[in-house]
């Protein structure tokens, strides 16, 4: 009987010691399994003392210490691993949401400033009778603002794309509401053309069209170069942007060129009263903001296209 | 973070220990208690799992889904409310089919290697 009491006392102790030693453990992982473990221990304490003897406990003792320093320090680095993978992952979500909204902001600038300078080219040659005769003279001068007017449009398309990810959930919604809008945006541009100029209208609609359809492709194409980093919205959204941005790169050149040929510096007789005949006329100053606007938008899209490295 | 993937080949190779624990719920809900004595004594002593690595173990196991808490009890005679008991889990007996089988595999490579008889009967002492 003393022996057994004996026995019991030692049961009562270890028990005590290893619950004190259980705070090596992470608290969550005590708070999970602490009891269970204590439990265990005393089970396989109680064995040991039952089956063999006192200086069984000693042995059965250097095992556990060895087990609790082992697995201790192992849940201990599991929990660190588990905070930096959190860390990592919450500052490369705050790094991917700070380069769309660059992309966003910097893209929808440089749309801003070359619708601006495309609708002013608009307002001004629409209105004018010299037009006509000015592009019967220039092939090149009825192309370029053909192609300004066209990419303004093409490019107002791909923004509808950027507020459409943002909206949407899937690629395909969003790839029917752009063939609505790009319909309802060709017809609205340019349809009148329609019963004017047919053929007109169909190599204009047939450019408009190959223009969406090829910055769609090349947002894809970024989209799907980007997922591999970022969350896949997010990473459609920026290949959004860029088509945006190939269009505006088009519009830009179209415009630069339309500006350099309408030049009163070149072509005097042109316009003249409407545009002021000096370097720093309307056009010219519009020209350069949607310039500028533009190389803002090149380095937001590179800037947004370094993509955070992701933690594996 | 549970299994998202619900491929058996992503989880191994399997640890002995994780392994051994496995194998003692095929076929039976065991309690930690349990489980420590039933690994212990199908590896005839050499698996001899602490508290510590085996509720580490058994973390993983719920995590990945290979394993689940029972709410089903023993006959109230033989139970102990303070226990917890686990069951394998569907995908968990598919992980542990995988292991035998790739286990199974590299016995074979032994066997064509003459590193083990034909029979694959291995005793203690290293004959067939």
């Amino acid at each position: 009987m003393p022996n057994e009491q004996y026995k019991n006392r030692a049961l009562t102790i270890s028990t005590w010691c290893y619950r004190l030693l259980l705070h090596a453990y992470p608290s969550s992982f005590r708070h999970d399994f602490g009891e269970r473990m204590i439990g265990v221990f005393r089970d396989s304490c109680r064995t040991a003392l039952q089956q063999h003897n006192i200086q069984a406990l000693i042995a059965f003792w250097l095992h556990t210490s060895f087990d609790i320093l082992i697995s201790s320090c192992l849940e201990q680095w599991s929990v660190v691993k588990e905070k930096i993978y959190a860390m990592t992952t919450s500052t490369n979500e705050r790094q991917s949401q700070l380069h769309l909204r660059v992309a966003r902001a910097t893209t929808l600038f440089a749309f801003i400033a070359s619708l601006a300078a495309s609708l002013h080219l608009y307002l001004l040659e629409d209105a004018s009778p010299l037009t006509q005769t000015a592009y019967a003279a220039s092939p090149i001068l009825r192309f370029s603002y053909d192609a300004t007017y066209i990419t303004t449009l093409a490019a107002a398309v791909a923004v509808c794309s950027i507020v459409g990810y943002a909206l949407l959930q899937r690629t395909t919604q969003v790839a029917i509401s752009i063939s609505i809008i790009s319909l309802l945006i060709a017809f609205g541009g340019f349809g009148g053309l329609l019963i004017r100029h047919p053929m007109n209208f169909l190599m204009l609609f047939s450019l408009f069209v190959a223009l969406v359809i090829i910055s769609f492709l090349l947002g894809q194409v970024v989209a799907k170069h980007a997922a591999q980093r970022i969350e896949k919205r997010r990473a459609l959204m920026l290949g959004a942007c860029v088509s945006v941005g190939s269009i505006l790169l088009i519009n830009i050149a179209a415009l630069i060129l339309h500006t350099i040929l309408l030049n009163p510096v070149s072509h005097a007789l042109y316009m003249q009263g409407q545009i002021a005949g000096t370097h720093w006329n309307s056009l010219l100053i519009a020209m350069v903001a949607a310039f500028l606007a533009m190389i803002i938008c090149g380095g937001g899209l590179k800037y947004a296209l370094r993509f955070p490295a992701l933690q594996s | 973070m549970k299994n998202n993937t619900n491929d058996p080949e992503a989880l191994l190779p399997l640890p002995p220990a994780t392994f051994h624990i496995l194998l003692a719920l095929i076929g039976e809900e065991r309690h930690g208690y349990g489980i420590m004595q039933e690994t212990n004594s199908r590896s005839e002593g050499k698996i001899n799992l602490g508290p510590g690595t085996l509720y580490r173990t058994l973390k993983r196991l719920l995590t990945d889904g290979l394993i689940e808490e029972s709410a089903e009890r023993p006959v109230a005679e033989l139970d102990d409310e303070r226990r917890h008991y686990y069951r394998l889990t569907p995908f968990g007996l598919q992980v542990a089919r995988v292991e035998a089988q790739r286990l199974a595999a590299l016995v074979r490579i032994a066997q064509a290697q003459q590193l083990l008889p034909r029979s694959g009967i291995v005793t203690p002492g290293g004959g067939a």
